[in-house]
C-alpha cells in the first residue's frame, strides 16, 4: 500500500457529550478507520482516491465525503458494502466497480440492512451503482449515476432493488446504465422526481413487485423505454415518457399488470406510447399521447382496462390491436382524428369514434406495408372500415368522443 | 439447357441449405426481445432458444421464459438450446445441460435458474455456486406453479 497523503478526519460525537472529540487520524485505509470507529460516529473522508476496496461496514456510521473524495474499485471489485442498519453515505464519488459474470458487483451495496441513507453521491462507470438486497426503509436521494459502457451485456443497473420493502428513490439522475432503476420483488417502493435517460435498456423496470408508485419522473431516450412487468397495484403519476424510439421500443411496456393506475402522464415521441399485454383492470386516465408512432397498442389478452379523458394528438396510429376481441373501455377521450359533429353543443361528439384504423391492423400483420401509409387507397380502406367494421374490433370505440382537447 | 442447369443448381443449393442441421442462431443482445416476456434480451448468460419442427426460432431471455412459453403452447419435436452460464454466447442442447437454481445465481426472471454445459461435473458446479441441481421437469413444474398464480409471491 502506497502511503496516503490524505488526512482522514474522524469526528466522534458521543451521544451524551455536546461537543464531541475531533480526531485527526492518518490511517492507511478507510477500512481500518471504520474498524476503530464507535457506533454512530461520523467519518469525514477528506479528498483523495481510496483504492483499498471493498470496504465493509458492520456498525451504524455516517460516512461523509469532502473535497472530491473518491472510492475507486479499480475495475475489479465491489466498492462499499453496508451490512448494518442506520448507515448514512453522503458526498462521495464512487467509480470503477468491476464487471463480474457471477457476482453483481456494485459501487454501493446495502445487504440486509434497514434505515440506510445514500445521498448526494456521484457514481461513475460502475458495473452496478447502488444495489439493495433484502433491505427496507432506505432512502436513495440526490445521486448522480453515469456510465459510458456502450454494451448491455457488460453493464449493470443504476439503482437495483432485490427483495426490498419501503424504499424511497428520489431526485436521482441516471444515464448510461443497463436499466436506470430496477425493482425486483419490491413492496411499497416510491420513485419520485428522477431523471433516467439514455440507458441501454429500460429507464425504469419493475418485476414481480407490489404496491409501488412512481411520480414526477422523466424517462427520455432509453433503449426500450419503461417496463412494468408481473406487478400489482402500481401507481404511475405525472411522469414524462419521451423519445423512446426504435423497433422494440416503448414509452411504457405493460406485461401482466393488475389493478394499476396511469394518470397525468405525457407520452411524446415514442415508437409506441403504451404497449399492453395480459394486463387487467388498469385505469389510464388524463394522459397526453402526443406525436407517437402508435399511441396505444393493446393485445386482446388485456381485460377490463379503462382509457378515459386522455388526449390523442398527432399520433400516426392512435390505437392498434391484433385481434377482433376487445375487453377494454375507450369512452370520453379527445382524438384529433375525430371528424364527427356536435349538434347539441354539449362538448361530446354525436357519433362514436373508432380509433383503430384498418391500416394499423394491416401493419401489425405485415410491417413492411407501412410504406403505403399516406396513399389514397389506404385512406379509402380506412374510411370504409370505420363505417362498417369488418376486421377491426367492433366494440373498440369511443361512444363519447370529446370535441375539445382536455386541459389537464 | 443452360436454364435447366440453373434451375437444378438452385434447387440443389436450396436443398443443401435446408438440410443443414438445426442450429441456434446468434442473438443480438440489446435488440432482440424475449418471445414470452417481451423484455429486451441483454444477458448472454441466461438466453435460451426453442427451434420448432419447421425451423422457426423463438428466443427467450431465460430458462423460466422458455418453460413458461412451452406451458402456454405445445411444440412437438422442438429442439431447445440453453446458454452455458460460464461461457458467454455458447448454446448447448437442453438435454445435455446441467441446470442449477439459487445460491449465488440471479436470473432475469426471478427463479434464479442457470444452465451449464455438461463438461463439468454437476455436483462440482452445484458446490461452486451454492446452488441446487434441477431437472428440466422440475423447472417446468416450478414455472407453472409460480406463474399460474401470477407473479411469484413476495417473501
Amino acid at each position: 500500500m502506497r502511503p496516503s497523503l490524505n488526512f482522514i478526519l474522524l469526528f466522534i460525537f458521543e451521544t451524551t457529550v455536546l461537543f464531541g472529540n475531533v480526531l485527526v487520524v492518518t490511517t492507511p485505509t478507510l477500512q481500518q478507520l471504520i474498524a476503530i470507529a464507535e457506533p454512530f460516529d461520523t467519518i469525514i473522508v477528506d479528498g483523495g482516491v481510496h483504492t483499498n476496496v471493498p470496504i465493509e461496514i458492520h456498525k451504524p456510521l455516517t460516512l461523509l465525503g469532502k473535497n472530491g473524495a473518491v472510492l475507486d474499485g479499480g475495475g475489479k471489485s465491489a466498492i462499499l458494502i453496508i451490512h448494518h442498519d442506520s448507515v448514512v453515505v453522503s458526498g462521495l464519488t464512487f467509480q470503477n466497480a468491476g464487471i463480474s459474470f457471477v457476482d453483481d458487483n456494485a459501487a454501493l451495496r446495502i445487504e440486509k440492512a434497514n434505515h440506510v441513507r445514500v445521498e448526494n453521491n456521484r457514481f461513475i462507470d460502475n458495473f452496478f451503482a447502488v444495489y439493495l438486497a433484502q433491505a427496507s426503509q432506505c432512502t436513495i436521494r440526490n445521486n448522480q449515476i453515469t456510465a459510458s459502457n456502450p454494451r448491455e451485456t457488460n453493464s449493470g443497473n443504476g439503482i437495483h432493488l432485490w427483495y426490498c420493502k419501503d424504499i424511497l428513490v428520489e431526485n436521482n439522475r441516471i444515464s448510461g446504465m443497463r436499466d436506470g432503476i430496477y425493482f425486483e420483488f419490491v413492496m411499497n417502493g416510491k420513485i419520485r422526481n428522477n431523471l433516467s435517460e439514455q440507458n441501454l435498456r429500460y429507464g425504469l423496470h419493475f418485476m414481480f413487485s407490489d404496491s409501488c408508485e412512481y411520480t414526477d419522473n422523466t424517462f427520455r431516450d432509453n433503449g426500450a423505454g419503461v417496463a412494468v412487468m408481473y406487478t400489482e397495484a402500481v401507481t404511475m403519476l405525472r411522469n414524462l415518457f419521451l423519445d423512446n424510439w426504435g423497433s422494440a421500443s416503448y414509452g411504457l411496456l405493460l406485461k401482466e399488470i393488475r389493478d394499476s393506475e396511469i394518470t397525468h402522464n405525457v407520452f411524446r415521441g415514442n415508437s409506441v406510447g403504451i404497449y399492453t399485454e395480459s394486463s387487467n383492470r388498469v385505469l389510464v386516465n388524463q394522459n397526453d399521447f402526443l406525436e407517437n408512432g402508435w399511441g396505444v397498442k393493446i393485445q386482446s389478452s388485456s381485460l377490463d382496462n379503462e382509457f378515459t379523458a386522455n388526449n390523442f394528438i398527432g399520433n400516426s396510429f392512435d390505437i392498434a390491436t391484433a385481434g377482433r376481441q376487445n375487453h377494454s373501455g375507450f369512452d370520453g377521450n379527445y382524438w384529433d382524428k375525430y371528424t364527427g359533429y356536435d349538434l347539441d353543443r354539449d362538448g361530446v361528439g354525436d357519433v362514436a369514434f373508432r380509433p383503430v384504423r384498418l391500416f394499423a391492423y394491416v401493419v401489425q400483420q405485415n410491417p413492411p406495408a407501412l410504406i403505403l401509409m399516406r396513399s389514397l387507397f389506404i385512406d379509402l380502406l380506412d374510411r370504409a372500415e370505420r363505417l362498417l367494421p369488418v376486421i377491426t374490433p367492433p366494440t373498440l370505440q369511443d361512444n363519447r368522443p370529446l370535441m375539445q382537447r382536455i386541459v389537464h | 439447357m443452360m436454364w435447366r442447369y440453373c434451375e437444378i443448381s438452385v434447387v440443389m443449393i436450396w436443398l443443401g441449405l435446408s438440410a443443414c442441421s438445426i442450429r441456434p442462431r446468434e442473438i443480438q443482445y440489446g435488440s432482440d426481445s424475449c418471445a414470452h416476456c417481451l423484455m429486451t434480451i441483454t444477458d448472454p448468460r441466461f438466453a435460451t432458444q426453442l427451434i420448432t419442427e419447421k425451423g422457426k426460432i423463438h428466443l427467450f431471455d431465460s430458462l423460466e421464459c422458455l418453460a413458461a412459453y412451452e406451458d402456454d403452447s405445445v411444440f412437438p419435436n422442438a429442439q431447445r438450446f440453453v446458454s452455458d452460464f460460464e461461457h458467454q454466447g455458447n448454446f448447448v442442447p437442453l438435454e445435455k445441460a446441467t441446470i442449477l437454481k439459487g445460491g449465488r445465481l440471479r436470473s432475469p426472471m426471478g427463479l434464479n435458474l442457470a444452465a451449464f454445459s455438461a463438461s463439468v461435473e454437476p455436483t462440482e458446479l452445484a458446490e461452486r455456486y451454492g446452488a441446487d441441481l434441477l431437472t428440466w421437469g422440475n423447472v417446468t413444474k416450478m414455472v407453472t406453479n409460480a406463474w399460474d398464480k401470477g407473479a411469484p409471491l413476495l417473501p
